[in-house]
């Protein structure tokens, strides 16, 4: 890592930044792309990677700095704004808000929805321009660190991430590992990276495999337009009127709350393909383990939704460094913004800060311009979303179904795409009926074909001496946790087990 | 628990299929199995079943079996479960039946003319012009601001 090219990075950033606030079309593109991707992120079944690439078309025919605002705007503001849909309707609007239900939706339903919707903007807006600066800060650092990951580690993130958010994510870890590792086995569904075989392939449409955004779609928004329909009265939400500010006081009180689920994000979000997802979950049993209100998890704790919009947030700072550094895409959204990258001429990659002095540093202030623009976006349009989202069930439910019917077309153009929202839809169904977390599974199927071709590419990498993966510091790190977590999940949930039933047999 | 140890058969059959079908998947390399591309699918569907195995065993020792016949009955007499059925009923309607069989904006009106009438939302006044917004935001607006074709 050459530093005196990360200096050259901080030392062009006043520069960077005077040429980007003087340009008025960009600052216009922030505005919108912002409103564009909060209002992308708050509908349920319209996703950032999906509002991103249908206007990447578009993009192509603005300059690049204003093309990539485009897309960095949208994306910001779909991070932000999925947590909305998380708290208000229980269907999140982004893989990465999954962890902001938990408390989330809770809050929403005891009548706090203002102060979750607070609590979640001022956790996003806090992460994210901290994300930033701490990836600026620790670019080379981090370099170093992204170089020295290999498949080996990529797959322990995943099955770390997927232990978490089952673990977590309910009240029996076991019924959450077994959704994720249902999830797993779907995601394994069709040709396969190394030998081309198609797995479980026995049709035209299951050798392509399932595409992740109608899994998503189904599982969270299908499931959750079920689970509620079918009361007779179901819940209502009312949501209170007034601006939804950045509470300051909020974000003191959990200043170290949130500086820690931004480290932990930066230092996941670098890991591709599987970081983005994990790291709310990392974030959020972070936040859990350092509480004083750890039993109020999962029940309406503030601090579990700051914790996780933090996380979700700062992965953005994270994920950027494999992109810009290595041309490697950390996210779906940070590989959209390679691809537009690589359409305007400019190669992500190690020569990228030779060949365009501060690029990098103008990538940071574009995302710290959006998440400004965001918070101000936000106060405009989140009274208006949350009287829109406080509406009948009866009625908001059956739109969102539809909704989610073409944000499912919208990922592959295919009936099939259609018909397996539906399928997962009824398979979701049933899990929740048995109290079996969903967003385990939805995590397997993100990850799981990154972390089956990373393991089976760590073992061809190590097969002359399989014991030298024990010897990778960052591996053992990994492995360490995983097995803490295993054994620490199962004995707290066999403890609360054994109180319940003291309790039914004192009662008795 | 009649439910969970059925879910939980569901899971135990589902994991025993998937390690059949990894057995069967081809064995290349040198590495044997460790570079099939059965081998995640494998080792995913023992850990599955073995901790299926686990919730099946702990509805058992519950009683679950006994209650079986029970539920089968109670499926039949809930309100909730019709509800359901009724809903998922519109759902296939429009996906299977609607959706690719004519435009996508008379699909999207059909389908949410019938479902916001057996939710009995309001009177017939209110239930047309939410199905009316409805349909305008899900097969005109969005569509078109976003340039993409439909269904």
């Amino acid at each position: 890592m050459d530093w005196s090219l990360v200096l050259q990075e901080w030392r062009l950033l006043p520069e960077v930044f005077l040429k980007l606030v003087s340009n008025p079309m960009l600052m216009l593109t922030l505005a919108l792309g912002g409103i564009t991707g909060m209002i992308a992120g708050m509908l349920p079944g319209i996703s950032a990677v999906m509002s991103m690439s249908l206007l990447l078309g578009f993009v192509f025919r603005v300059p690049s700095e204003i093309g990539l605002g485009l897309l960095i705007a949208i994306y910001v503001g779909a991070m932000a704004a999925g947590g909305v849909t998380a708290i208000m309707v229980n269907i999140p609007g982004t893989p990465a808000a999954a962890a902001t239900c938990m408390d989330g939706f809770p809050l929403a339903k005891q009548g706090r929805v203002k102060e979750a919707v607070e609590a979640s903007f001022s956790g996003s807006f806090v992460g994210e321009m901290l994300g930033e600066a701490v990836t600026l800060v620790l670019l080379p650092f981090i370099a170093l660190i992204a170089l020295k990951l290999g498949d080996w580690e990529i797959f322990l993130v995943a099955l770390v991430g997927i232990t978490l958010a089952g673990a977590l994510s309910g009240d029996n870890p076991l019924k959450g590992w077994i959704s994720a590792l249902i999830g797993l086995v779907i995601a394994m569904v069709g040709m396969e990276d190394i030998w081309a075989y198609p797995r479980f392939g026995y049709t035209t449409e299951l050798m392509r495999g399932f595409n992740f955004v109608p899994a998503l779609i189904g599982l969270f928004g299908l499931a959750e337009v079920f689970m509620v329909l079918k009361m007779k009265t179901p819940y209502q939400i009312l949501g209170e009127g007034g601006w939804v500010t950045i509470n300051v006081k909020l974000i003191w009180k959990h200043m170290a709350t949130i500086i820690r689920s931004v480290i932990v994000a930066v230092g996941i979000g670098i890991v591709p393909g599987v970081g983005e997802s994990a790291a709310c979950w990392l974030g959020y049993d972070l936040a859990r383990r350092r509480s004083k209100n750890k039993d109020n998890f999962g029940k309406g704790e503030v601090e579990g939704v700051i914790a996780a919009e933090a996380a979700n947030s700062a992965t953005s700072g994270g994920a950027l460094i494999p992109s810009l550094v290595f041309g490697i895409p950390g996210s779906g959204p940070t590989a959209l913004l390679i691809a537009a990258m690589f359409m305007y001429g400019i190669r992500p990659g190690p020569m990228l800060m030779l060949e365009r002095p501060g690029f990098v540093a103008e990538i940071v202030i574009l995302f710290w311009l959006c998440a400004i623009f965001n918070r101000l976006g936000a106060m405009l349009i989140s009274p208006t979303f949350i009287r829109i989202l406080s509406s009948p069930r009866e009625i908001l439910l059956p739109i969102a179904a539809a909704l989610g019917v073409l944000g499912a077309w919208a990922a592959g153009f295919t009936l099939f795409d259609i018909y397996s929202m539906l399928g997962f839809g009824v398979l979701g169904f049933f899990f929740r009926q048995k109290n079996y977390p969903l967003a385990p599974m939805v995590l397997g199927i993100l990850v799981g074909r990154f972390a089956d071709t990373s393991l089976r590419r760590a073992l061809l990498t190590y097969s002359e001496n399989l014991t030298q993966m024990l010897t990778r510091p960052f591996a053992v790190i990994l492995l360490i946790f995983l097995i803490f977590t295993i054994v620490s999940q199962v004995r707290s949930w066999r403890r609360k087990r054994r109180k319940r039933l003291e309790i039914i047999s004192n009662s008795e | 628990m009649a439910g969970e140890l059925m879910l939980g058969l569901f899971v135990s059959f589902f994991s025993l299929f998937v390690i059949v079908e990894s057995l069967r998947m081809p064995q290349r390399g040198h590495l044997g199995i460790m570079m099939s591309p059965g081998f995640v699918p494998l080792f995913t569907g023992i850990v599955l079943f073995l901790l299926s195995m686990v919730i099946n065993v702990r509805a058992l020792r519950g009683g679950a079996h006994q209650y079986i016949g029970s539920l089968l009955r109670s499926i039949r007499n809930e309100e909730e479960i019709r509800r359901f059925l009724w809903i998922l009923g519109f759902m296939t309607l429009y996906i299977v039946g609607l959706i690719g069989y004519m435009p996508f904006i008379a699909a999207t009106l059909i389908y949410h003319l019938l479902i916001f009438i057996y939710l009995k939302i309001g009177g017939p006044l209110k239930i047309v012009i939410y199905t009316l917004i409805a349909t305008a935001l899900v097969a005109v607006f969005l569509p078109r601001v976003f340039e993409m074709p439909v269904p």
